[in-house]
């Protein structure tokens, strides 16, 4: 039997082996694979019984087991964390200045107020003190090294009022305590990490469902008959046959049998391409309506399709991560604060006149923890909710906060063309006929014949002729010229409808009346003499052309890349008016030229639909897949546009550069109370013989902060 | 009543006619079947109002290939 696990905690490739290694060890299991980027792993076993002991081995190496499917569980126990550091922040804060102020002692309540806040400042907030732990070791800091440093301090210092206090006292400090103010900082910036957690969307199913378009079973010739074989039993040079409707288990060569094979999922072009004998064929690919066999040229990892699962696996886990615009700006502002926090000290202990040390080591805390902004934690997360929660309606699904400030500084940006400039569906584009002709009634016939053929091509005549509201009628007689076309007597006329050979094989004439489309020709020929003609092709989306418009005039570079034909191509980006053009590339190539662009010091984005893009939806900085296309590009993709209105991309751009705007602003108000108390809580007021900070500016400052950053954020919801 | 008649491909055993006979004898408005697989022909008489592409497509349903269909 198999067993599928989820593994956390695994950071690296040497985790993914010792796993391995060790868990093969154990009796009765048979085959082991663990997956980094999507933290999984399945284990074939020979009974349930071996179960216990295989999650029993994993969690002995040191890693979390859980049943595949637990994803919540992360964002769940951010909002538990929230809800009970929030609960004792609000006794805390009735403690120190509420209701319960004075039923205490003052002994006793900061003894109460110093249990209550332990478990926030050491177990809930624990993330802070070690990033604390690291730049004093490293010297390198984010928004969560401010938060340690603030609450750290707050904490060490009301800890040391509230037990030695007599000594306190005899050193002249200011006997106040701040427990409360570590309490709301950690239970606020934990309220915007779930925010941050709720707005991201589940990306690591994206192998997975690469993985699930592989057969799982092959049909093998063996001896005589065909056996039903384990994709991983086939090897090399093995006859299989494909039944109607089939997947293609393996790349291999066709040996008998013809059939229109879709190949979509590898090429992004709608229209089955037709195999005949010595024809390669690809794993993943969809069979048409006739038995294929073939010979097994490339398996197991060595299929295209193996080798696409590899690159987005190893594209996927190489990708830098970007560093957030708040740990950008706390990267300045923690050691700022330090060296603030120092002068003040150092300033007091050479110009202070009495209580040196005492009024030193209080006003170099007191700077400390004003300049702690609780509201930091909300700037970014409250303006990605609102952005986010606003895109999902309007239809742009947004994985997270960190594809919105990467989505700012975008220098060109990758379209695929089948599915995502196009409407991704063959259909009739141009109709034209020889004068004297009557449009609908040879539409009508065309479609009526077209209904014998499985021609790629006629689905998209018949569909053309049911939308002008025509009513089909059955022939009389019919022949299908493989390769060619077909011929039929309808309604009393008789007709040859195909491409060139077929005219040429009945003596036709054709007669060329002009046409600029791109795209495969039906012609008509009624009664023997040619009469008009039908052009099927993949309509460029209406909106399309505006969309380039507007961001040529940003001053992004726009590049068409392409697996179908130049012709093809050309005729695309010359109608839309975008800047490059690469045609006939293979789905790694496409990601290699995401990273030629890229060297050029370009920030580049990619727009796809199909498995085709994968890759180079990976590769890219920023990824916005066609909610039309498949599985496969969505979850491999920060952004989906439902509807694959292409229109959207411009929206989106416009969300994420008004959003960026509203963080900075958030930062900037979560920043400005606190910066403009630092001095304050340095003490200047003394010098002019004022009075030491009072307590209540420091949670004056936190609360208009918080106030100011929650409306600031709201104003996204008029952006889109 | 009409007739229509079909050259159908692959047709290689007396199994193979009467997989065909049987399935198109199902079929309400078809009175008679005629196959012959010497000539690989299949001529049956059924209603007026039957559709000459849906026969094609039943009996390719059963995998086999109707390249044109012949004047009876």
């Amino acid at each position: 039997m198999k067993l599928n696990v989820k593994i956390k905690g695994m950071s690296c490739a040497s985790c993914v082996s010792s796993i391995e290694n060790e868990v093969s060890k154990l009796y009765g299991v048979t085959k082991v694979s663990v997956n980094l980027a999507t933290e999984g792993a399945s284990f074939h076993i020979l009974n349930e019984d071996i179960q216990r002991s295989v999650t029993d081995k994993i969690k002995e190496l040191g890693y979390e087991v859980s049943p595949e499917d637990s994803e919540n569980s992360e964002s769940d126990k951010g909002i538990k964390l929230f809800w009970i550091s929030f609960i004792l922040s609000i006794f805390l804060f009735s403690l120190e200045m509420g209701p319960l102020k004075s039923v205490f002692s003052i002994k006793i309540n900061y003894i109460l107020q110093f249990i209550l806040a332990f478990p926030i400042w050491i177990f809930i907030g624990r993330k802070f003190q070690s990033a604390l732990l690291v730049f004093f070791r490293t010297g390198r800091s984010n928004m969560n090294t401010l938060i340690g440093l603030g609450t750290s301090s707050a904490f060490l210092y009301s800890t040391f009022i509230t037990f030695f206090n007599d000594q306190s006292i005899s050193w002249g400090l200011t006997q106040k305590v701040y427990f409360e103010a570590v309490g709301f900082i950690i239970s606020f910036v934990f309220l915007g990490n779930y925010f941050e957690e709720k707005a991201k969307k589940k990306s690591k199913d994206a192998l997975n469902s690469l993985l699930q378009l592989s057969a799982k079973k092959a049909l093998v010739l063996k001896g005589e008959e065909y056996k039903e074989v384990d994709i991983s039993e086939v090897s090399l040079g093995d006859v299989i046959r494909v039944l109607p409707g089939g997947k293609f288990p393996v790349d291999g060569k066709v040996m008998k049998g013809s059939s229109a094979v879709d190949e979509s999922m590898l090429s992004g072009e709608p229209l089955p391409v037709i195999k005949n004998a010595g024809d390669k064929v690809f794993g993943g690919t969809i069979n048409g309506d006739s038995f294929i066999e073939f010979n097994a040229t490339k398996v197991g990892s060595d299929t295209f399709l193996s080798h696409i699962v590899a690159f987005v696996e190893s594209a996927q886990n190489n990708k830098p991560e970007i560093q957030r615009y708040a740990d950008r700006i706390s990267s300045y502002f923690t050691p700022a604060v330090l060296i603030f926090a120092l002068l003040t000290l150092t300033f007091w202990l050479v110009f202070g006149k009495e209580n040196l040390w005492g009024n030193a080591v209080s006003n170099f805390i007191a700077v400390l923890v004003i300049a702690c902004p609780c509201a930091l934690g909300l700037a970014t997360p409250t303006a990605v909710v609102v952005a986010t929660g606003r895109a999902s309606l309007k239809g742009q699904l947004i994985g997270g906060g960190e594809v919105l400030e990467k989505a700012c500084n975008i220098d060109a940006i990758v379209f695929d063309k089948t599915g995502t400039l196009t409407e991704g569906k063959p259909q009739v584009i141009n109709y034209s006929l020889l004068n004297g002709n009557d449009y609908d009634s040879v539409l009508a016939d065309v479609a009526s014949i077209e209904r014998l053929s499985e021609h790629p091509l006629a689905k998209a005549v018949i569909n053309y002729s049911i939308e002008n509201g025509l009513e089909l009628s059955e022939p009389d007689f019919f022949e299908i010229h493989k390769g060619m076309g077909i011929e039929a007597d309808i309604s009393g006329s008789s007709y040859v409808i195909g491409n060139k050979k077929i005219l040429d094989k009945f003596n036709v004439d054709l007669i060329d009346h002009g046409s600029a489309f791109v795209g495969s020709y039906i012609y008509i020929a009624k009664n023997g003499i040619y009469i008009g003609k039908l052009i099927v092709g993949d309509k460029i989306k209406s909106n399309g052309k505006s969309m380039i418009q507007n961001l040529r005039a940003r001053g992004i570079e726009t590049w068409l890349i392409t697996g179908d034909n130049e012709v093809v191509g050309n005729a695309v980006r010359e109608e839309l008016g975008l800047d490059h053009i690469r045609a006939n590339t293979l789905p790694i190539e496409k990601a290699k030229i995401i990273e030629e662009i890229q060297k050029s010091n370009l920030r580049v984005a990619m727009v796809g639909d199909g498995i085709n893009d994968a890759p180079a939806l990976a590769k890219a900085d920023l990824s916005i897949a066609m909610g039309t296309g498949t599985d496969i590009a969505i979850s491999t993709s920060d952004v989906t546009i439902v509807n694959g209105d292409i229109e959207k991309v411009i929206s989106f751009l416009d969300l994420a550069e008004g959003t960026m705007n509203v963080i900075k602003q958030n930062l900037f108000l979560s920043l400005i109370y606190n910066s403009l108390l630092i001095p304050v809580a340095a003490g200047v007021l003394v010098i002019f013989d004022g009075p030491m900070m009072p307590p209540v500016l420091a949670s004056v400052a936190m609360g208009l902060s918080s106030i100011s950053v929650v409306l600031n954020s709201l104003r996204i919801r008029t952006l889109v | 009543m009409k007739k229509l008649g079909f050259l159908v491909e692959g047709m290689k055993c007396g199994a193979c006619k009467g997989k065909i006979e049987k399935s198109l004898l199902a079929q309400e408005n078809i009175s008679k079947v005629d196959i012959d697989l010497n000539e690989k022909s299949v001529v049956l008489e059924c209603s007026e109002e039957t559709s000459t592409v849906e026969i094609k497509n039943s009996i390719e349903e059963l995998g086999f290939t109707i390249p044109k269909s012949l004047r009876v």
